[in-house]
This record gives C-alpha cells, structure tokens and sequence, in this order.
C-alpha cells in the first residue's frame, strides 16, 4: 500500500520503527528483567559455584532464610528459601530456592536482582503514614495493626524504588499495593483476587456478533482471556497517546485499570471486541492448522492494544503519528501489537477510502502475530528482499487465517487474497490475487530496487505473496504470461503448510527471494515428494512471478 | 410399549367370554359383606423410555440437555379396595406406589467457548429418582368361577403424581482447545407433575377361609404427564403393565 493520504500508511511496524526506534532499543537494555540473575542450577559445576554463593549471601546478609522444610514426598530430602535482601530491606520478588539431600546441595533455582543501586533504604514515610495512604487507595477500613512492609520494587523500566507494600480489600477488589515510601505516589498496585473465566460476548467492528474469553473480577469483567493456554490481553489505550506512547518506550507500564473492562460482560466497543476475539482465533488458527502454540510456540503472551489515540483528533496530529497509529497496526516485539484508530466517518485518505479500526480485520490482526512468529524463528531482516518475505509471510498468515475462520468469497467478513479489505473500505490496501490493482508487482522484473519502505518490503511482499496465491488457486501471471497449476482451493492447507514450515523452520534471516524458492521446494519435497502436485504447483508458482 | 397393551386387551377379550359363559354361578357374597381390600406386591414388567430435555446457560449460548431413563421395571407397592354395587357390578379404588432410582443416559450439546453455533456432543450418565403414585378408580365385574375362586376384570382412569429429577445443570470437564467435553456430575432438581389416564386390567383371587384369600392381579395403566425442567417441558408416558400377587380380605 503506498498511496494514502500520509504517504505512510503501511500494514507494519517500519514507520514506528523510524519514529521510535531509538528510545526502544535503550528501554530494552533497561529491561528490569536484564537486571535478574536466574539461577537454575542442576549440574555438578554449577551447583558448586551456587552453592557457596548461596552460603556467602546467607553470611553477608544478601539472603535470609525465610524457611527450611522436610520434602514430603522424599525422605532425605529438605528445602530451603531464601528472600534477597538490600542493605537491610526485602527485594520484592528476589528469591532462592535450595534443595538438600542429607545436607548436600542437589539444585538451585532463583532469581536475584543486580545493580541495585539505591545509596539510602531510609523511608521518608512512616509506616503509619503508608497505612493511611492505602486506606485511602483503596477505599479500606485498616486497623492500626496493619503494617506495610518496606520494600526494595524492581520497576519495568529497570529502576528500583523503595516502596511500602501492603494488602487491602476495597471496593476494587483484592489488591497488593506498592507506595513509593518518599513520596506516597502509587507505584504498582497488583491485583491479588483469583479471577474466573468467563465468556462474554460483543458486536465487532463489522457489527457482527462474537464471544470474547474473559475474566471476571470483583468490580466486572476484563479482557484477559484465560480459557487459552498464552496471557492474551486487550488494553485499551483510551486515545492516550503519550501512554501508549511511554508503554512502547518502556517508559511506563500497564496495569489492570488499562486493561479494557465491562461492567455486564456485553461488549459494546467493536475495537476491543475484535482485538480481544481475534487474539484467540489466530492464536486457534495457528494451533489447529499448524500445531504452533502461540508466537514462539511455548504460548507467549499477546497484548494487544487498541484505542492508541483518539480519533476526532486526527485533523490536529502530524502525518507520522497518522500514519502510525490512526491508519496503520503493528507489532512492537514482545507480542505486543497496536491497532491503528481509522479515521472519523467524515474523513477519508487521498484514495477516498474509508478506514475503520484496524482491529476489525482478522487478516489484520493475523498478519501483525505472523510478524511474531517471525520473531521467534527465522526473524527475517526487515529490509530489501528479506523484509518482503518478512512482509510476505505476515501476509499469507493473515490470508490463511482469513480462509481458516470464515467462509470464501467477497464483502465484509469473507475470506479472499486481499489485505485489510475490511476496514480500508473500498479495496483493502494489498491483493495477493492481483497485485497490480494496488500498483503493486506481481513479478520480479517489476520489483521496487529504491531505498523506500526498508527497500520496499511492503511493496515487494505481493511478489512471493502472488506465489502463494498461484500455488493454491493456478492460473496466470499477469506479467510473464506463465499459467500454474495450482492445488486447488480445497487443499490450500497443502500450500498454507508449505509456505509456513519454510518460513518457520528452515529460512534463513537474510534469504533473498531465490532463496525463498528453495526453501520453499525444499519443505514440500518433504511434506508431499519430489513428483507431488504440491511441489509442481510451487515451482510453477515461483517461476511465474520470476522467481528462479 | 405397545405389544403388551395389545395383549392386555385381547386378554380381556378372553375373560370377557369366560365371564359370560360362568355367568349361572354367581355369588354375590364374593364381594364381602361390606367388601374387600387387597394388598398387593407388584412388578412393573414393560419400560418406558422417559426423556426429559433442560436447557443450561453456557459460553453465552444454552445447552441442550436431554436425560433417557427407561422407567418401568421396579416393585410397586399397591393396595385396591372395592365393594359391590349391584349383581356383580362393583367400585374400587386402587392405590399404586413406585420408586426408583435409575441410570439416565445423559447426553448434551454442549457450545463452544469461543465460536458460536459450534456445539460438541456430551456422552455421560447420572442417576435420576423417579416415583410414581398412581390412583386408580375402577368399575369392576365379578364372577365366581368356582366357590373358593373369583375373577374381577376392571377398568376406569387414572390419576397419576409424578415426582421425576431432572438435570437443572452438568458439571463438565472442559479444556483447552474444548475439542472434547466430559460429564463430571450434575445438578439435579425435582419435578412433580400430575396427570389423568386410564386403567384396565383383572385379577383372579383364591380364598381358603371365609375371608382370607390370595390373588393375582394384572393392571396396565397409561397417561402422558408433561415434566418441566428448566423451563422445558417434555412428554413422558406413565403407568404401564404390573403383574403380581397379594392378600385379599373379604369382610
Ligand atoms: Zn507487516
């Protein structure tokens, strides 16, 4: 898609890329979970070297036990937990845990943080004073035997804080709350309730009306999905930008009052219904059609985030912000992705399309988790060739998820070979089928050679994208000339399967699309043999689009 | 459930000949001076297939529940009382009871957790109670066969109180990817209904004293009784075919 009013529109993460880039690389290496050392010690030489350190901590005052206990299963068997301590004062969340047979160390696992560098643990809040701040959090009645504990709170942004942590009921339901013990500001307050699954329903961005796996929790319900293995989670962003803006960043985290909540579990915002169901259904695609758990197929979490920005705000926002988070969706890493707002009714792009929000498109939503899954397996370099296949396979997964869930044909929550057809109205903004409909090329002699778009990898995605497309439905290459034998809409799992082991297994970081070729040939020589109407129809498909 | 009906009535047929043919025997202190009381122990000897439907909010859809018992076989406890009223014309009034518990076959469509209109099949059993009290009026017809050996056909409705379980909800094993659901246990509520239907049947008595005697009895009784179970409601036929024998007192 090049042509929009911004010049920018893109179905991916390189304009935030540009725009945040920087800020995202020094918010990793500040990760807190950087600044954990984890212990899994089982070997002989490790457990030597945990041993002792575990006994010099324990002497220097870094650990303390907190308890020693007879195995109940194992005789001979004890063991033991140490709390990590600072200059005194608990780390919150910093732990060991020791197992003895007969008193000699047969593993160690733990997490201890490093680097905390607080020159002063003294509290400038008294305990008292920390009492009364969370009765007022939350809305409790505490007696004057209610003592919170001063703690050492590793932060999201790698920083420690000394805090005050206490427990309360109110009105809000259970919550461990973390108060800076200088200045009394809420630092973290972590919901301590054990919440219920549940299944609530909602009408989606295209009025049509799904079920959405939620939570319940005391003040209502919440879209945490826990009836699926991954931590799917929809936030909504409630058109804060500079929030949104600050989470990417690292800057601040997300907690339970962003995530998005309904009093009656009867959704009624379709950007959060469509996000939160299509988490699942392509988290479902991707387990039924390809036994993948999730992203990095160990179930890792999926955050989706929508409402990043308000949308009768667009007249007033530059063009990047536009383009990146009105007209755009994308994925940050870590299974976070962010749905564009679309535009107010009224507003149209230079192309006089419409867009709606982004969530609303389950080929969309599929094809930011593709770019997950690429993340966690061939992370395909996202620029030139490299980029297009990093495009390319988002895009098939986000045509595959489609025909997965809903029937074939075209209009509004149809399955076909176009991009994002749903909420960039009329058209979509890519075609598989005929790429040249949005200027895009169907084969190698018309690919983008400029330094645009990383080197065009969203332009030059239709042209592997077109091959998948040939491989399953045949016919001919516009350009070429050259006719496909295709294996038929009936067995596009067949192709899907092809197109996905290559991608996920065997393809190389910077393959080009020759390469791409191969590997490709390769992983249906072994699926399906060397003589298969598959692996025809995928030479065929590839030499079609001048790809050789 | 139909052959034994057919049965009963050509058995009826049989007496109804037997009955004309001892016609120049009749004695009308066969009745008793006031008349008789019967206690009986019963066998319920056909079945019934009883499916009783519920419903069960699930997943933002409802579960189709449906429990088949087959109801029938059981003791029933009975005891009829009659007297003359002209010749050997006769009223009486029997009183039948039964209960059991008994395996249902359960089985349900359960929806899916995440997609609409995709159901999956539930297979399970549970146990349901059902009871049966059944009040039968019976104009009856009296004929001695010999002097210690009478015969009564009979025949009139019947009130019928039905106290059935149903399943007010299951208790299922469901997990993730919900391809497969088990029946863990249900929860189980009682309905009591009532309904009229008919009665026919004989009996043929032995009296060894004055009036002390044993009998037989053959009774089939029918009705059809609505069972409501969260707010569905589902036909049941009642009664049936039970044969056995007991005390009779004549006095
Ligand atoms: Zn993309």
């Amino acid at each position: 898609m090049r042509a929009s009013h911004t010049g920018s529109a893109r179905l991916g993460p390189w304009v935030f890329a540009l725009l945040l880039t920087p800020l995202l690389a020094d918010s990793a290496a500040a990760q807190s979970s950087d600044r954990v050392r984890r212990i899994a010690a089982q070997s002989i030489g490790e457990l030597r070297v945990w041993d002792s350190a575990v006994d010099r901590m324990d002497r220097d005052g870094t650990l303390r036990l907190r308890q020693r206990r007879a195995d109940a299963m194992l005789e001979s068997r004890t063991h033991e937990r140490f709390d990590q301590f600072y200059k005194g004062v608990r780390v919150h969340g910093g732990d060991i845990a020791r197992q003895m047979d007969d008193g000699l160390t047969t593993s160690v696992f733990g997490g201890i943080y490093e680097g905390i560098g607080l020159e002063d643990v003294t509290p400038v809040l008294s305990s008292a004073d920390a009492r009364a701040a969370i009765a007022g959090l939350s809305g409790a009645e505490l007696p004057d035997s209610f003592e919170p504990e001063l703690v050492i709170l590793p932060r999201d942004g790698g920083e420690f804080a000394l805090a005050y942590q206490g427990r309360a009921f109110g009105a809000e339901g259970l919550y461990i709350y973390f108060l800076d013990a200088r200045t009394g500001d809420l630092l973290l307050a972590l919901d301590d309730l054990k919440t219920q699954a549940t299944v609530g329903r909602g009408t989606g961005v295209l009025g049509d009306n799904k079920k959405v796996s939620t939570n319940r929790v005391a003040s209502g319900y919440r879209t945490e999905d826990e009836l699926r293995p991954p931590t799917l989670i929809t936030f909504d962003m409630k058109g804060n930008l500079a929030r949104t803006v600050n989470f990417l960043n690292g800057v601040v985290s997300l907690g339970v009052a962003d995530i998005a909540a309904d009093s009656d579990n009867t959704w009624s915002d379709p950007a959060i219904v469509d996000a939160h169901a299509y988490a699942g259904y392509v988290y479902d695609f991707l387990y039924r059609r390809f036994g993948r758990r999730g992203l990095d197929g160990s179930d890792s979490r999926v955050l989706a985030l929508v409402h990043p920005v308000d949308r009768s705000t667009v007249r007033s926002q530059s063009n990047s912000v536009v383009g990146t988070f009105f007209l755009n969706a994308f994925y940050a890493g870590g299974g976070v992705m962010v749905f564009g707002e679309g535009l107010p009714a009224d507003v149209v792009d230079v192309q006089r399309r419409n867009w709606n929000y982004l969530s609303g498109a389950l080929d969309v939503f599929a094809h930011e988790l593709g770019h997950g899954v690429t993340d966690f397996t061939s992370r395909l370099i996202y620029r030139n060739e490299s980029g297009a296949l990093n495009e390319a396979f988002s895009d098939i997964i986000g045509v595959a998820a489609e025909f997965y869930h809903q029937p074939a044909g075209s209009g509004a929550l149809r399955a076909d070979y176009l991009i994002a057809e749903d909420v960039v109205t009329p058209g979509g903004i890519r075609s598989l089928a005929n790429p040249q409909q949005f200027g895009d090329p169907d084969h190698y002699t018309a690919r983008y050679t400029g330094t645009q778009d990383n080197g065009g990898v969203h332009i030059n995605a239709t042209i592997p994208g077109h091959a998948f497309y040939l491989a399953i439905e045949g016919g001919t290459n516009r350009t070429s000339g050259l006719s496909v034998s295709g294996v038929g809409a009936a067995n596009r799992e067949q192709i899907e399967r092809v197109f996905y082991r290559a991608f996920t297994e065997m393809m190389p970081a910077n393959a080009t699309f020759a390469v791409a070729r191969t590997v490709t040939l390769q992983s249906a020589v072994d699926l399906y043999g060397a003589g298969s109407a598959v692996t025809r129809a995928v030479s065929e498909a590839w030499t079609a689009v001048g790809v050789n | 459930m139909r052959a034994p009906f057919r049965s009963l009535w050509s058995g009826f047929g049989l007496v109804a000949l037997l009955l004309v043919s001892s016609d120049a025997h009749a004695q009308p202190s066969a009745w008793g001076d006031n008349g008789y009381v019967s206690i009986n122990a019963l066998y319920g000897v056909t079945t019934e297939t009883n499916e009783v439907s519920s419903r069960q909010d699930l997943y933002q859809e409802t579960a189709e529940i449906t429990a088949r018992q087959e109801i029938g076989k059981r003791p029933v406890f009975d005891v009829t009382a009659g007297g003359r009223i002209k010749g050997r014309f006769g009223m009486g009034f029997g009183v039948s009871y039964a209960v059991a518990d008994d395996q249902a076959a359960v089985t349900a469509a359960i929806p899916n957790p995440f997609y609409f209109d995709r159901p999956r099949t539930l297979d399970g059993s549970t146990t349901l109670e059902r009871s049966d009290l059944m009040v039968h009026v019976q104009a009856m017809w009296l004929l001695p066969i010999t002097d210690t050996v009478q015969l009564t056909v009979f025949g009139g409705p019947t009130w019928f109180q039905v106290k059935q379980q149903t399943i007010e909800s299951l208790v299922i094993d469901d997990v993730f990817p919900f391809d497969t659901v088990s029946l863990v246990s249900t929860e189980r509520e009682r309905a009591t209904v009532s309904a009229w239907g008919v009665n026919g049947g004989f009996d043929v008595s032995y009296f060894f004293s004055k009036n002390v005697g044993v009998q037989g009895l053959v009774r089939y009784s029918r009705g059809t009784a609505t069972i409501g179970a969260t707010g569905v409601d589902s036909d049941v036929t009642v009664g049936g075919l039970h044969a056995g024998a007991g005390l009779r007192i004549r006095y």
